[in-house]
């Protein structure tokens, strides 16, 4: 009577061998995939801003799973179209903080938003989610630079994101300057601290 | 009415005349009087205890003739040596109610009590109303113990048609019909229970005759408690006939409070058989015995006499003098008995009392104070009187201490001198025609209470010391280190110079044992000063090393106490007939692997040093264990209960029923482990493991199979697998790319083994599936020997192995195959691409890794493996793979050789690895594939008793856990050194990793390694104790090349290797 009890036992490899036989879904091969018709769908408020993490749970964001290449990133930049470069600059964003996957993410906005790429009762929160992103740039990376094609030049952020607010129609947070230097050109300065004699430089007028 | 028909009876011969009357109540027994008595026995007068059916009670009487009076028990004349005896646990009251517990809690505390008083000599207890007839019963029967059964007649109040009246007002006829009632209904109840002896009136009810009433306070002042009187002791003397009415078999004994009232109590209670009294005379009695004679006529019983234990005078303990006050009282009891030419009326007494009262002084308060307050004052003990002072100390009156409670409120008790003494005297029969009164008193003469006060001190002594070890010191250790340091061509250039720095670290530990069954512990650490610049970085005790930190007003602060105390070490266990409660918290413990947990849920965590080296917080937890119903039953639950571990529960139920085992289990992750210290040990993701396990043996042959379902959490969980394929292939990769995701056949699993026992040739095989996310632990048991080379107990694959074992002679052969193979395969890195031309987008692949991915493969790697152990052990009784083999082995000479040699024909998924500053991540790749070796030869010489070397020579193949694809071949030898108390340990290490995880993470070899350790200690050390008292010297020695992360080459002699060195002294103290 005793052995009955232990049948269960031997029921387990059956159990095995009836769910193996079950009807599996098919592993599906990969190949590529066209992105440039992506088209931006508006997520969230923060989406692309640091520290946000959101874009990872876009389901519009064909680069969730996707470890994104040092060459390929560029690529997606210039020819990728604006909301697939958005998606994979944000996307790398989420995943490793830097003043450049910020900016580039800021500026795929700027472009979606200039672009009318989204239906009209969206538009102002692209342009606000914009000008959030490049405020992103001033207040957690103001030192940050990318570099030129040949990767040796390099170029603060700080000042063209300053710029893009003002273009953006926005107002730069957090005692923000724009200054010229010596040569005549613009530069987005923090109010405290700047030690630059004022016979050479001028302040432009910010209010 | 009962006295008048005994003196009728008696014939009045050269013998006793009770010795030779023979009626339906008496019996003769005088046979047995002249037998002297045998050692450590009563004496033979002491009435035997008979079983007696239910309705047959004892017939007691009283007896008198010229030569005094008797007490007649059956027939036997007995003198009553009485006991208040009671039962009262510190830190209880008048309100505890004993007779209320479990009838076994009540058997336990009588079976110890009692049977003392019966070793005494003891033949009676007076107990209060509130005895239970089945247990005067089992005092009797089980310890041959009389009860005298006490009504207090509204002592201390009493019930009045649902009204508490205190004090009583004995002239209320309400209140003396209730008496009535009670008394009736008592004796109906009581009177035919074996073991009881006689029915008692009262407590010194004369002293609380207080009540108000007109009628009385209207009389003068001198004439009120006369009245009173008369009130109180006519009720009694109704009583006594209504007993006498209803029990004709147990005589009655009012207990007064001295001789107070007699000439009222000699006209209102007429009948009572036995005068007993409350007498606190202190040595002699004086004319007691002479005026209840001349005024009552009866047999005289003290019902409380005695002496406290306590010197108010000198403020100590003095049981000496209680000893010699109830040496002398009980000399008079006998000296004052039948038939010693003295007024005769002694029938004994009953000594106040068992054991220490702690509730009395004050009767609420500090009740687990054993107070030292004297309440009340006399003459009569004049050893610790002073006038105008009060020298009774009523908490201090049992002839035993009192001992504290266990957990179940039973206590021990400690008998005094008093005890042995009486024990002593107890042995003379005073009715034996040989124990005349000069015999009394060269028997008490003799009787010493120093003689008696070695065995109480020493129990007492003995009772301190335990109570004292419920609370012990379990460990103090010190350490106290120097370092020295110094280098040559590294890139830390402040490490170059010679530098020197200091460590202190001190280590306290408790240990308390509440009650039995019950222990727990606990060891705090203390850090002084830490050394910042040994050579190896990641040192003993991190913590402390200052830290720099920025404060909020930016500037740079250096914190330099940091975690300087911090609770080391705890454990507890808590064990009873229902469970067992484990816990632990940086304190190692056991595997499961022999009990039911096939695929090692719960491994062992017993990691000694490496907590200190990483300041783990682990293992840490609680295990509990069922008892009885729940036998088989165990539940593990705890924040890391083992290194790695996510804060989990793991229940465990195992059975063996017939010739089958089997066992359930499932684990489930509470929450997400939130901190990684070393590589080796990453937090497994959160998941959920069951499993079902069954064995049976048939003669030689065992088979053992079990299933398992892991990962649930991880259903849906998308993948990439990739197949190698000619082209056109992906990216041109040379692979093709598969999108997947986790489904419920990845979550499980099965194993199978079966082992063959033809003594001396052992055989098993193995055979696993494990579903891509179906994770386990690693196999914990020892299988025929111990081999090195087992099946991953990762998920994503599938294995067999086999091995053997040829014993001949002392000689083990031992070969052992292993072929296991990841269900998906290791991913290979493939760069994403971007075509602006089609606007296609060619997504990437990376190894997978245990942060990102559902699954990976690393020790489930494609692996073909061969294994060759050789032993030689001509002790097999000190096994040699027994884990404290090191310190049990007696074998002049063993020796055992491990040879592995493992084809990976793939590589593995990136490994996980913790950065300095604190952080986890991943390697962008793996090793490559290779084929790896490993050999090493344990030898140990025992040479003397003594003297032991034990000593590895090894050699291997290996790969860097990262993606550094540079093999490494290494060599070196380790071991240890032992004569006497001297012990040298040493290590030479050639091309071999550093001493932590992050060198093989990294691939950082050094040339060579060096170390001797030399230490000297108080005793012969333990091979595996962690701190012992002990001195030494300790010495490091590297060699460092490009290969070894600090090397810096000297642009003079770029050929140059970097140096390292460190001198540690140090001195351990440990007890």
């Amino acid at each position: 009577m005793c052995r009955s009890r232990f049948d269960a036992v031997w029921l387990l490899p059956a159990v095995i061998a009836l769910l193996a036989g079950c009807e599996l879904d098919p592993q599906r091969y990969r190949y590529g995939e066209n992105i440039t018709g992506l088209q931006f769908e508006y997520f969230d408020e923060t989406e692309g801003v640091h520290p946000s993490q959101v874009v990872l749970l876009n389901p519009n964001n064909p680069f969730v799973e996707a470890p994104i290449g040092a060459e390929t990133k560029f690529d997606l930049l210039t020819g990728g179209g604006n909301a697939a470069g958005f998606y994979a600059w944000a996307t790398l964003l989420a995943t490793g903080a830097n003043g450049e996957n910020q900016f580039y993410a800021a500026t795929k906005l700027r472009d979606v938003y200039y672009a009318n790429e989204v239906p009209p009762e969206d538009s102002e929160k692209v342009r606000l989610l914009a000008i959030a992103a490049f405020q992103s740039v001033l207040d957690n990376f103001p030192d940050s630079v990318t570099f030129d094609a040949s990767g040796t030049i390099p170029f603060p952020l700080a000042t063209p994101a300053f710029q893009a607010i003002v273009d953006l129609n926005g107002r730069p947070e957090g005692d923000w300057a724009l200054v010229q230097d010596v040569n005549g050109n613009p530069v987005a300065v923090k109010r405290a601290g700047v030690d630059i004699p004022r016979t050479v430089v001028e302040e432009e007028d910010d209010s | 009415m009962i006295r008048s028909s005994l003196v009728a009876i008696a014939i009045l011969t050269s013998a006793p005349a009770w010795a030779q009357s023979s009626t339906s109540s008496t019996t003769t027994t005088a046979s047995v009087a002249a037998r002297p008595p045998p050692a450590e026995s009563p004496p033979v007068r002491r009435f035997q205890p008979t079983p007696r059916a239910e309705g047959a009670p004892h017939v007691v009487k009283t007896y008198r003739d010229e030569r005094g009076h008797l007490l007649l028990v059956d027939g036997v004349p007995t003198m009553v040596y009485g006991m208040n005896w009671g039962y009262m646990p510190i830190g209880e009251n008048y309100s505890y109610d004993f007779w209320g517990k479990s009838d076994d809690f009540i058997r336990e505390a009588l079976d110890a009590e009692i049977s003392l008083l019966r070793k005494m000599g003891i033949n009676v207890i007076r107990q209060y109303i509130g005895i239970p007839a089945k247990w005067i019963r089992y005092i009797y029967e089980k310890h041959g113990i009389f009860t005298v059964l006490n009504h207090p007649i509204g002592r201390y109040g009493m019930n009045i048609d649902g009204v508490w009246v205190s004090p009583v007002d004995y002239s209320d006829e309400r209140m003396r019909e209730v008496i009535h009632e009670e008394i009736d209904a008592l004796v109906r109840k009581y009177k035919d229970v074996p073991g009881l002896m006689m029915w008692m009136l009262g407590n010194e009810n004369n002293y609380g005759l207080y009540w108000k009433s007109t009628e009385i306070e209207d009389l003068p002042e001198e004439q009120q408690g006369d009245i009173r009187a008369k009130y109180l002791y006519s009720l009694f003397g109704e009583v006594i006939d209504r007993i006498h009415n209803l029990d004709s078999n147990h005589p009655v004994v009012i207990a007064n409070g001295d001789v107070g009232f007699i000439d009222v109590i000699a006209e209102e209670c007429k009948n009572v058989d036995i005068m007993g009294s409350n007498v606190y005379r202190g040595a002699s009695s004086r004319d007691l015995f002479e005026v209840i004679e001349k005024k009552l006529g009866v047999p005289f019983m003290y019902t409380e006499f005695g002496s406290d234990a306590f010197d108010a005078k000198r403020m100590r303990e003095d049981h000496l003098a209680q000893a010699e006050y109830l040496r002398l009282q009980w000399q008079e009891i006998y000296e004052q008995s039948y038939g010693h030419g003295n007024v005769g009326n002694a029938i004994g007494g009953m000594i106040f009392q068992w054991s220490d009262g702690w509730w009395k002084y004050k009767q609420t308060e500090n009740l687990d104070v054993h107070d030292e307050t004297a309440s009340w004052a006399t003459g009569a003990y004049p050893h610790d009187y002073v006038e105008g002072q009060n020298n009774m100390n009523e908490e201090w009156f049992g002839i035993a201490a009192k001992g504290r409670n266990d957990e179940r409120g039973l206590y021990e008790v400690y008998p005094r001198s008093a005890y042995y003494l009486l024990r002593e005297a107890f042995r003379l029969d005073p009715y034996a025609p040989s124990t005349t009164n000069e015999r009394i008193r060269e028997v008490f003469g003799a009787l010493d209470p120093k003689d008696f006060q070695a065995r109480y001190e020493a129990t007492q002594l003995r009772s301190k010391i335990d109570f004292l070890e419920r609370v012990r010191l379990s460990q103090l250790r010190l350490d106290l280190m120097t370092f020295t340091t110094g280098g040559k061509n590294l890139n830390i250039d402040e490490r170059e110079p010679r530098r020197f720095d200091h460590l202190q670290s001190a280590y306290v530990g408790i240990e308390a044992r509440p009650a039995s069954g019950v222990r727990a512990d606990a060891t705090v650490n203390v850090l002084g000063n830490v050394a910042v610049n040994p050579i190896d970085e990641i040192y003993f005790e991190r913590r402390g090393i200052p830290e720099e930190v920025r404060n909020t007003a930016g500037e740079e602060v250096v914190l330099t106490s940091l975690e300087r105390v911090k609770l080391y070490q705890a454990s507890f266990e808590w064990e009873n007939d229902w469970f067992a409660v484990e816990g632990y918290y940086r304190k190692g413990h056991y595997h499961w692997g022999y009990e039911g947990d096939f695929f090692g849920l719960y491994p062992e965590a017993n990691y000694e040093q490496a907590v200190d080296q990483f300041n783990a917080d682990t293992p840490s937890g609680v295990v509990f264990t069922g008892k009885k119903a729940l036998d088989g039953l165990k539940i593990a639950f705890g924040p890391q209960l083992y290194w790695g571990a996510n804060p989990t529960v793991i229940s465990k139920y195992y059975r063996t029923i017939g010739d089958w085992e089997f066992s359930l289990i499932h684990q489930e992750d509470i929450a997400q482990q939130a901190s990684a210290l070393t590589s080796s040990i990453i937090p497994q993701p959160r998941t959920r493991k069951s499993t079902i396990y069954a064995a049976r043996e048939w003669g030689p042959l065992k088979l053992q199979v079990g299933g398992i379902m892991a990962g649930t959490d991880r259903l849906g969980r998308r993948y990439v697998s990739i197949e190698e394929a000619a082209e056109p292939t992906y990216l041109e990769s040379g692979y093709y790319v598969l999108d997947d995701e986790i489904e419920l056949i990845d979550t499980l699993g099965a194993k199978a083994r079966v082992t063959l026992n033809l003594n001396p040739f052992y055989w098993y095989v193995q055979g696993g599936y494990r579903g891509l996310v179906a994770d386990a632990g690693g196999d914990w048991s020892l299988n025929i020997t111990n081999w090195s080379m087992k099946e991953s107990g990762q998920g994503n694959h599938w294995a067999v192995s086999s091995g053997a074992a040829m014993y001949l002679g002392d000689f083990v052969v031992a070969p052992n195959f292993l072929f296991q193979k990841p269900l998906e395969g290791p991913l290979v890195q493939i760069e994403d691409a971007f075509d602006p031309n089609t606007g296609t987008y060619y997504r990437g692949v990376l190894p997978r890794n245990q942060l990102n991915d559902p699954f990976w493969v690393r020790s489930n790697r494609e692996t073909y493996g061969f294994e060759l152990l050789l032993a030689f052990d001509p002790t097999p009784d000190t096994f040699m793979w027994a884990w404290d083999n090191l310190q049990r082995e007696n074998a002049f000479f063993t020796a055992a050789l491990d040879f592995t040699y493992k084809v990976h024909p793939t590589s593995q998924d990136a490994a996980v690895a913790v950065a300095q500053e604190g952080f986890v991540f991943a390697f962008a790749g793996a090793a490559p594939a290779r084929n790896l070796w490993d050999v090493s030869l344990r030898t140990i010489f025992n040479f003397r008793s003594d003297m032991q070397w034990v000593n590895w020579l090894y050699s291997g193949r290996g790969q860097a856990n990262g993606d550094d694809d540079r093999l490494v071949v290494r060599y070196g030898t380790y071991g240890r050194f032992r004569w006497d108390q001297f012990v040298a340990q040493y290590h030479v290490r050639l091309h071999d990793w550093g001493p932590f995880d992050y060198y093989r993470d990294f691939n950082l070899t050094f040339p060579l390694q060096t170390l001797l350790d030399m230490s000297y200690a108080l005793q012969t050390p333990d091979w595996f104790a962690i701190s012992q008292t002990r001195l030494g010297l300790r010495g490091k020695f590297r060699l460092l090349d490009e290969n070894s992360g600090r090397f810096q080459a000297d642009p003079d002699d770029p050929d140059a290797f970097g140096q390292e060195w460190e001198v540690l002294t140090y001195v351990q103290i440990s007890i």
